[in-house]
């Protein structure tokens, strides 16, 4: 969110805030961002809200992960220091899968999970410093920027209003 | 408010704002622990030290401490490996595969669940480790370059692929674990009063800010996670039935191990659940949140569980006695069915695949004291269930004149309450200073969800 | 398939003070030679590299014995010719302990003696040796041998020591009072020289000779029939019959390195064609030579007379000798009739004969043999040994002397006779009566405390020796190491007391030049005689064989001529009448007998021999009261239980199948009260219990109370269950079934070979392919291979607590399993190394890649890289991977040979000493492969065949291990591997081992009786 200030539309349950955001789409004002206890599902597509792209990065990590383990395994059993173990092929296929499963899981896991972090820039220590205490409590939160003239404004406060909010603030954002 | 739902119990009872859930569920965080908390507490630090010292001994003197013998190499700290990552597996098997399958009653049981994972995992992970002849060269382990060719590890090892998927698991649980505590970090921070458990809480949180954006990031990288971590559920039991399954002792040599453990880990972990959930709701009143009908889903699973379990005895005895293999026929039916390990064997049989189908009738179900009886009744049956694996197939296996019997000695049992000390240790400081239920995921749940127009 | 049931380390340190003191006692004698021109060169250098790599050990061993802080080290100053620092080189030498006798070579590396290995140039014990033999290099390092002389228990002086010892002899001979030596046998001929001197010098002097397991019997027995006091020479490789009565002479009787590669040779399918020996065994208790009888008839001692009588008369009725007056009311319990046809069929070509010290019953022995005419053809006695000579009368003659104060001084040679002689407190009170006593040990010992004196001897690796075992047999011993101690040699004390100012070398040469020399014709000049007969360590007179056949012809005639058999038949009826007049054998009755690993009990402080397993009992660290099944149902018994015989000994009692019932056998030679650290206190010493009956030691007694105590005591057993449960791994077959089909019995492998298959490509071997062959036909169980393997592999001892914990550490293994029925089963032994498989189940578990395959089949460990998971152990299915469970080298805790300086000079520099926490296991003596690899590569020439001899292959006195490589088809290894009767243990597993064993053959089947009727 770049500096400016908010309209937030304070709703204490789901699914009139859900109504909400659909009529304030209707009137195509666009959502800023919702803030919520819990994950409501869909409320991306309904606040038209971009969606994550994760799980595509996952699903590179995973093959980035795959191959290379695997190389390795070839390598350091038939290219670096080749050894026989009790007459079996130096090259042992069925092992190197099994390791190649698991230690992809492991890189795969770790990598998305650093991402996670980073694409929401989680760091310990980070001030969380929440729109408005309660989000993390009871409350919905829906923010959208506060147009220049006073007519948006004061469309977007009465459809809060009408639509179940039990409270409408503004707050200003660096 | 909240819609009564005909369809079947509701998972929080009684009419509750998100507000109050948060205060039910996050109270034992601010309250002064009770005597019992501090009791158990300390019994757990005393089981510590009992363990500690019995480890020192082992480190120093030898591993000669223990009961082991040139034919038996292998006894309590194998057993107690494969025990300790049975119920490892309740956590994932819990929050990951209900995850997946979308079993939204899990909400209030997985988080207590994980965190017993990652307890059970570390308990685990101890014995590999204490079990070594050299364990100052524990690091030989990993493929690390080294200037000794460099060479690398054995990869055809089962022990090596052991130290992967474990170290994989502990990783993926203790992430998932963690990213699911996130949430409720800021939500205790902001009910925080002192300073001090304010900068804790926040520092924990990493700064999140319940935004629609994060939350559907977050709910990506939960499947992700929970995706990968279902199949290490499955690969990590199977890995360490191969331990066994890869060898040519007989008893040990059979290809329905992997499938074996893993349900048998899966039993025995989600019995260790039900043991701690019962306690749990009695100790922190969280009756309206574990309800009845929770117990009774875990039992309706273990019926299932237990007759798989049964079959699964049933079918390497059969198969031993198909196949024809004099050893394997011996193993079964002169070591194990009857034999020095009879009794410990059909102990095994009756608390794993008998006494478990009394759920079969609501009765049984609905009565707690009954049902915890049983969930313990069941880890003394799988632990006897590895005790048998590995003991009597080692005691006697191809040459009579190796054969031998086996006793653990006074070391091996002192680590064994040393690691349930640490668990129940770990396990308290949870309860105490963790929230105990998936507080966001709770409320998301508290209405049936199939009435929420948004569900698809 | 039959159902069985079943490195010379920086020690080079010294404090300067402590160099002079050994120059000046130990390496005078050497200095001596040095300025003797004549002597030759080999000697000369091998002295020098004695007298400076030798010199540095000494003044280590003196070092750590008093404790000198390390100061400095002294590196070898000048190299001598031979010696290449690092490299071992063999010196022959001679092992004789007083009872049994062995030539043999000495690794010496960088001047300690480290292995004992038998002299193949011997023709009498073809290069075998006995696990005593083995075991005997640690008594060298023992350190609690006395180092000084003692005189009323204060250390003193050689010089004071001779100078007071002299003093009283001479005052004795004045007073014209008696001087008795009691010996151990002395087969030294310089010794015995020496000693005539002495007589001269000291006239009052006699020589006794003393053996706690005494022959008597059969000497005065041969005295009696045919005027010599000796113990025959047999040759078991020319009888087809062997018939023993508890001679137990593939353990512990007369020779047994000896006749246990006889015994071999006349058994062995290979060399002897089809012809097999047949052996018959009867006895009470079941000893090894009973496990390796074809058939074993357990028969009560005091029955034994009977038989032979009976079978003497069977064997006279055939050949029309007049019989035997027998006991008419005693009736055989099994068809002697049958064996005497055997033996009447295989006339001249059997033998006979018995381990009772009973006269009378070793009289009709010889009479049954003279029947047979075995004389001069399976037994010589012309050639006797002269290793036994004591006969049991005169002890308890010199006791009655030494009470009557006849007797002034007394000089004990290397006897014990405070713990082994039955009536000890006797001998001890007769011993105070007498003014001046000595005795020559090499530790304070039970009759230490009684004598005035206490001597210092010599270990036999420290001196100088000559010996004549069998009547013109002879062989050498030298030194091979200067002496740790400062001690002396019992000939260079008889030298010093004689006042001959000569040293023993010298003399021994001097004797030589004397009698040996002018016996033989290859070398004109003696000093070349002299150091080829160093070299070799052994000497036979080339008339000697000559000798045996001409002699043997004409003997025969002389028997018929002279017919010495009359006499003979006189002494036959009184022997007989004598006999008869025995109780029944009803009555509960006690044998004891010397068991394989401590024999007599001299050596009770060499903890190898302790924790080597008794091959029957599979006990070690204990002697135990076998008692028969039938016997421990009646009264309960379970083994291990204490019980109390005559009150006299408390004892943990063993249930031993086969152990003829009323009798009971406990084993002599434990119960040490004064021997050391690992030898006191073990097990109960039984020769108390021995009885002397107007003289003679009788080796069985009768029980006149047995209580069984209800306390159980812990027994350290290496093997607990003794029944093979129908598996196939020891085959074995007939005599009969293996001359129609070689491959019976060994069936099974056919079909697995048919189903054998494999998913991977078969293992190649590019050079070499490592392979041991086992042949279970000549395996007796003696047991020197574990030894041999302890002392080669630096394999540690784990002490009683941990044996019984089953984690003894040898890396042979002898299993041993019964079969029929357990009154009088059959017992097969079988020994068991890592059998170093090419598809090693071990080798894929090992997470760390500590063990692999070497490309020459090895089953390689890396004990560096090991940490000790155990997968390996676990997943091997012959458990012949060993761990340490605890630091078993310098640890208090297990205070035996590998927990001080001394006791580690034994170690093998080649071989790793394990640590703590790793797993070790056989290596097939990589260390000795790789020697003669490199030495091939030197000469620039391949390997031959037989060249690698593993510690245990070389130990074997059968020669039942055969080592070498599988790539070549010639080599007797892949020869055996082609042999029908090969197999592999466990090949169903498809561990494809490189160790494959031949099939047992008993020669049961008797067609003899079917032809008789």
């Amino acid at each position: 969110m770049s500096k400016s200030t908010l309209i937030l539309g304070v709703f204490k349950d789901e699914n009139l805030m859900v109504d909400a955001i659909k009529k304030i789409r209707e009137k195509s004002i666009k959502i800023e961002e919702v803030f919520m206890p819990y994950p409501v599902h869909n409320i991306e597509d309904i606040a038209g809200l971009h969606k994550t792209r994760l799980y595509g990065a996952a699903l590179l990590f995973g093959i980035f992960a795959a191959t290379s383990v695997f190389y390795f395994l070839y390598w350091a059993t038939v290219k670096s220091y080749p050894l026989v173990y009790g007459g079996k092929p130096i090259f042992s296929i069925p092992s190197d899968i099994v390791i190649t499963f698991v230690l992809t899981i492991n890189i795969t896991s770790g990598l998305s999970v650093i991402a996670f972090f980073i694409i929401n820039k989680f760091y310990p220590g980070k001030d969380s410093n929440l729109i408005d205490p309660r989000v993390v409590d009871d409350t919905f939160v829906v923010a959208i920027h506060k147009p220049e003239s006073i007519e948006d404004t004061n469309l977007i406060n009465e459809l809060f209003m009408t639509n179940g909010a039990i409270e409408v603030n503004e707050k200003f954002i660096q | 408010m909240i819609y009564e739902s005909p369809v079947r119990d509701p998972y929080v009872i009684g009419e509750k704002s998100y507000h109050q859930i948060t205060e039910d569920i996050l109270k034992p965080i601010d309250k002064t622990p009770s005597k019992a908390w501090y009791i158990v507490l300390y019994i757990s630090i005393v089981a510590m030290c009992i363990g500690g010292y019995s480890l020192y001994k082992t480190f120093t003197v030898g591993i000669g401490t223990w009961g082991l013998n040139n034919s038996v190499t292998w006894g309590w700290g194998i057993i107690n490996f494969v025990w300790w990552i049975g119920i490892g597996h309740a956590g994932t098997a819990f929050s990951i595969f209900l995850l997946v399958l979308r079993q939204k009653w899990r909400t209030s049981i997985n988080r207590s669940a994980e965190a017993m994972t990652i307890f059970a995992i570390i308990c685990a992970g101890l014995y590999p480790m204490a079990h070594m002849g050299r364990i100052w060269l524990c690091f030989y382990i990993f493929p690390y370059p080294n200037t000794r060719g460099p060479l690398w590890v054995n990869f055809n090892s089962p022990l090596f692929w052991d130290v992967v998927a474990i170290g994989t698991y502990v990783l993926a649980s203790a992430t998932f674990w963690y990213l699911g505590m996130m949430p409720d970090f800021v939500t205790i921070k902001e009910r925080a009063k002192t300073k001090l458990s304010k900068f804790i809480y926040g520092t924990l949180s990493l700064g999140w800010n319940a935004s629609s954006k994060t939350w559907n990031r977050y709910e990506a990288i939960s499947y992700i996670l929970g995706g990968l971590a279902a199949a290490l559920v499955v690969s990590v039991h199977s890995i360490v039935a191969m331990d066994f399954a890869t060898s040519v002792i007989p008893g040990w040599h059979t290809t329905i191990f992997p499938p074996f453990f893993v349900v048998g880990a899966i039993f025995s972990g989600f019995s260790m659940v039900l043991t701690l959930v019962i306690i749990m709701r009695k100790a922190f009143n969280l009756q309206d949140y574990i309800t009845s009908s929770h117990i009774d889903a875990i039992t309706r699973i273990l019926v299932f569980i237990s007759l798989i379990m049964g079959i699964a005895y049933l079918t390497e005895l059969f198969i031993s006695w198909y196949s024809g293999n004099g050893f394997e026929i011996f193993t079964f039916y002169r070591n194990r069915v009857t034999g020095t390990y009879s009794i410990p064997f059909w102990l095994m049989i009756f608390f794993n695949a008998v006494l478990p189908q009394l759920f079969w009738s609501k009765k049984f179900r609905n009565n707690l004291t009954l049902v915890f009886i049983i969930s313990l009744c069941v880890n003394i049956g799988m632990w006897f269930e590895r005790f048998i694996i590995v003991v009597t197939s080692l005691s006697k296996d191809y040459l009579p004149a190796n054969w031998t019997t086996y006793t653990p000695s006074i070391i091996e049992v002192g680590i064994f309450i040393g690691t349930l000390g640490f668990f129940v240790f770990g396990l308290c400081l949870f309860l105490r200073f963790l929230p105990i239920i998936a507080v966001s995921e709770v409320k998301s749940v508290t209405k049936r969800t199939s009435e929420t127009p948004l569900e698809h | 398939m039959k159902n069985y049931w079943t490195n010379l380390d920086k020690n080079h340190a010294i404090d300067t003070t402590s160099i002079n003191e050994k120059i000046t006692d130990t390496e005078k004698s050497n200095l001596e030679f040095l300025e003797d021109n004549e002597f030759v060169e080999m000697a000369t250098s091998r002295r020098n590299f004695l007298k400076l790599c030798g010199f540095s050990v000494t003044v280590a061993a003196l070092a750590t014995g008093c404790e000198t802080p390390i100061t400095n080290a002294i590196p070898l100053l000048i190299k001598p010719e031979e010696i290449t620092p690092g490299i071992a080189n063999h010196y022959a030498s001679t092992y004789f302990d007083g009872n049994y006798f062995c030539p043999i070579l000495v690794k010496v590396r960088d001047g300690r003696p480290i292995k004992i290995e038998g002299n193949d140039l011997s023709k009498t014990t073809k290069g075998g040796t006995t696990a005593q033999v083995q075991a005997s290099v640690l008594n060298l390092y023992d350190s609690e041998r006395l180092s000084t002389p003692l005189i009323k228990g204060e250390k003193s002086k050689w010089e004071e020591t001779h100078v007071q010892v002299m003093s009283h002899l001479q005052a004795v001979t004045k007073k014209g009072d008696k001087i008795i030596i009691l010996s151990t046998p002395i087969i030294s001929p310089s010794t015995l020289k020496a000693l005539d001197l002495f007589k001269e010098k000291y006239p009052t002097t006699e020589v006794v000779y003393y053996e706690p397991v005494s022959f008597s019997g059969i000497l005065k027995a041969n005295l009696e029939c045919f005027g010599k006091q000796v113990v025959p020479s047999y040759y078991f490789n020319k009888a087809k019959v062997i018939v023993s009565f508890s001679a137990d002479f593939l353990g512990t009787w007369l020779s047994p390195v000896e006749f246990i590669s006889q015994y071999a040779e006349g058994r062995s399918l290979q060399t002897a064609g089809n012809v097999m020996a047949k052996h018959i065994q009867l006895e009470a208790g079941f000893s090894v030579t009973g496990s390796n009888a074809d058939v074993r008839i357990p028969i009560h001692p005091l029955e034994e007379g009977n038989i032979l009588i009976a079978l003497y008369n069977a064997i006279a009725t055939k050949s029309g000798a007049d019989l035997l007056p027998e006991n008419k009311d005693y009736q055989p319990p099994f068809d002697v009739l049958s064996i005497a046809n055997e033996l009447w069929l295989n006339k001249s070509q059997s033998l006979v004969l018995s381990g009772s010290n009973d006269m009378n019953i070793q009289i009709i022995v010889n009479g049954i043999n003279q029947l047979l005419n075995n004389y001069n053809n399976t037994i010589n006695l012309d050639f006797p040994y002269l290793t036994k000579k004591a006969i049991d009368e005169d002890m308890t003659r010199i006791i009655a002397e030494m009470n009557s104060g006849d007797v002034g001084a007394i000089l004990l040679n290397d006897v014990n006779p405070a713990y082994d002689y039955p009536e000890a407190n006797q001998f001890i009170a007769a011993l105070k009566k007498v003014d001046f006593s000595a005795l020559l040990t090499d530790r304070i010992t039970e009759t230490a405390s009684h004598t005035e004196d206490v001597l210092a001897l010599d270990n036999f690796l420290e001196s100088w020796g000559d010996y004549e075992p069998k009547k013109e047999e002879y062989s050498f011993a030298q030194p091979c190491i200067p002496k740790l101690f400062d001690t002396c040699s019992f000939l260079e004390c008889l030298l010093i007391w004689t006042e001959i100012k000569t040293t023993p070398y010298e003399f021994i040469k001097l004797t030589t030049q004397e009698n040996l020399f002018p016996t033989q014709t290859t070398y004109t000049d003696f000093d070349n005689f002299w150091s080829i007969a160093l070299q070799s360590g052994i000497f036979v007179p080339k008339e000697k064989i000559e000798i045996i056949k001409t002699v043997t012809k004409e003997k025969q005639k002389k028997v018929e001529k002279e017919e010495p058999i009359l006499d003979i038949n006189k002494k036959l009826y009184e022997s007989s009448s004598k006999i008869n007049i025995k109780k029944d054998k009803n009555s509960l009755v006690l044998e004891m007998i010397p068991n394989i690993a401590i024999g007599s009990g001299a050596y009770a402080n060499n903890p190898w021999l302790q924790e080597l397993p008794d091959p029957i009992t599979k006990v070690s660290w204990d002697n135990v009261a076998s008692v028969s099944v039938k016997y421990a149902k009646e009264k309960g018994i379970i083994t291990g239980q204490l019980i109390s015989i005559n009150n006299t000994i408390t004892i943990p009692a063993f249930v031993q199948p086969g152990q003829e019932n009323n009798t009971i056998t406990i084993a002599l030679g434990y119960g040490r009260k004064n021997v050391g650290k690992a030898g006191n206190n073990v097990g109960q010493n039984s020769y108390p219990l021995l009885k002397i009956v107007n003289g003679e030691k009788l080796y069985h007694t009768d029980v006149i109370s047995v209580t069984f105590l209800n306390t159980e005591y812990p027994l350290a057993l290496s093997q607990t269950h003794d029944v093979m449960e129908g598996r196939s791994i020891i085959r074995e077959t007939s005599l009969k079934q293996y001359l129609e089909k070689p491959s019976s019995g060994n069936e099974e492998r056919e079909e697995i070979l048919k189903e054998s298959t494999s998913l991977y490509p078969a293992a190649e071997f590019p050079g070499h392919h490592w392979g041991l062959s086992i042949d279970l036909n000549a395996c007796t169980g003696c047991n020197s291979c574990l030894v041999a393997c302890q002392a080669e592999n630096n394999v540690p001892v784990v002490g009683k607590e941990q044996v019984q914990k089953r984690r003894i550490m040898h890396w042979i293994r002898l299993d041993r399993y019964y079969a029929g029925n357990p009154e009088n089963p059959e017992m097969v032994q079988m020994p068991i190394m890592c059998q170093q498989c090419d598809s090693a189940p071990c080798e894929n578990v090992c997470p760390v890649a500590a063990t692999m395959r070497s490309n020459e089949g090895i089953n390689q460990m890396a004990y560096n890289r090991c940490i000790g998971t155990r997968y390996c152990m676990s997943n091997c299915p012959y458990k012949m991977r060993r761990f340490n469970w605890f630091q078993f080298a310098k640890n208090d805790s297990f205070d035996f040979n590998m927990n001080n300086d001394l006791g580690r000079m034994v170690l093998n520099p080649d071989v790793v000493v394990r640590s703590r926490g790793v797993v070790e296991k056989c290596s097939f003596c990589t260390q000795r492969i790789q020697e003669s690899k490199l030495k091939a590569k030197l000469e620039d020439r391949p390997l031959k065949d037989g060249e690698i001899l593993p510690a245990c292959a070389q130990a074997c006195p059968a020669k039942a291990i055969v080592f070498g490589d599988l790539n070549d088809t010639k080599s007797e290894v892949s020869q055996r591997f082609n042999n029908p009767r090969h197999y592999h243990l466990l090949e169903q597993l498809h561990t494809q081992p490189s160790v494959g064993y031949l099939t047992k053959i008993r020669n049961i089947d008797n067609d003899i009786n079917k032809e008789e009727v």
